[in-house]
């Protein structure tokens, strides 16, 4: 045992937490995956109940005008806003969980942000754009 | 000594393959299994429901005709199954974070809770849908 200290078996060599910062932010993840919760917990019962009053057997007509109500284009942006973030903050913590190959990881992890701020962005371009 | 002799020697997280599944454990994994469907499934029904209204009748009829036949069906009832679940069984962290239902009996009971809930939601939606919605 060359140069670790007596019973400090299970303390991490310097090099593998050299350049990952201190853990400044866990709290901060944790605090907006609840309130992302929480706020599906208003946004997808109204999903639920629009999928069955106003979209389900309604004509391309009748969606664009129900959608392009403003109370309806403000409440889909924020749905969309609110399941693609809590989304990538769910994830985020799967593949920290499961994938222990660094360079897989960060690949996972900067890949599936890219492609959810794009399909977010997408969404609330479609959205904005119906209600014109 | 080496990283492997010192990984060797960290406590190891419970074995999976001799563990007797709980009722909270099996759960627990469900709970992130249908976050990672709804992460895939609810996202792209979200995008694909945007664009196709965008695009126009012509490609707003063809997406609903690919939700409405067998397979989309299929991919529905599970995206509400995995709704349901994950939104009941949120409730149960969200009180777990708050203190509560934290001695075992309290974690079963709200966790038969969160799984009768499911059930009853999935069927009572899906019977609105063909009964009223689909008329």
């Amino acid at each position: 045992m060359p140069y670790y200290k007596e019973g400090a078996e299970f303390e991490a060599p310097l090099k593998t937490v050299k350049g990952h910062g201190s853990a400044k932010s866990g709290t901060h993840h944790w605090i907006h995956q609840r309130i992302t919760a929480v706020a599906s917990l208003f946004l997808v019962p109204w999903a639920l109940w629009a999928v069955h009053s106003h979209i389900i057997g309604a004509s391309h007509d009748e969606v664009v005008a129900w959608l392009s109500q403003p109370l309806n284009t403000i409440l889909g942006i924020l749905l969309v806003i609110t399941m693609h973030y809590h989304a990538v903050l769910g994830l985020q913590v799967v593949v920290e969980d499961y994938i222990h190959k660094e360079w897989l990881k960060i690949l996972k992890l900067v890949g599936q942000k890219l492609l959810y701020t794009a399909s977010a962005i997408a969404c609330i371009y479609a959205l904005i754009q119906i209600a014109n | 000594m080496s990283d492997q002799d010192i990984k060797s020697k960290r406590p190891l997280s419970p074995h999976l393959q001799v563990y007797k599944p709980q009722m909270t454990s099996v759960m627990s994994i469900l709970h992130r299994a249908t976050g990672v469907f709804l992460s895939l499934f609810a996202v792209l029904l979200l995008l694909g429901f945007t664009l196709s209204v965008l695009m126009g009748a012509e490609r707003y009829d063809q997406f609903v005709s690919l939700l409405g036949s067998f397979f989309g069906r299929g991919i529905l009832f599970a995206l509400s199954v995995c709704i349901f679940y994950h939104m009941f069984n949120g409730i149960r962290h969200l009180f777990w974070d708050s203190g509560k239902l934290f001695k075992i009996e309290n974690a079963q009971y709200a966790g038969a809770f969160v799984l009768l809930g499911t059930g009853a939601a999935t069927l009572a939606y899906w019977y609105c849908a063909y009964h009223y919605a689909l008329k």
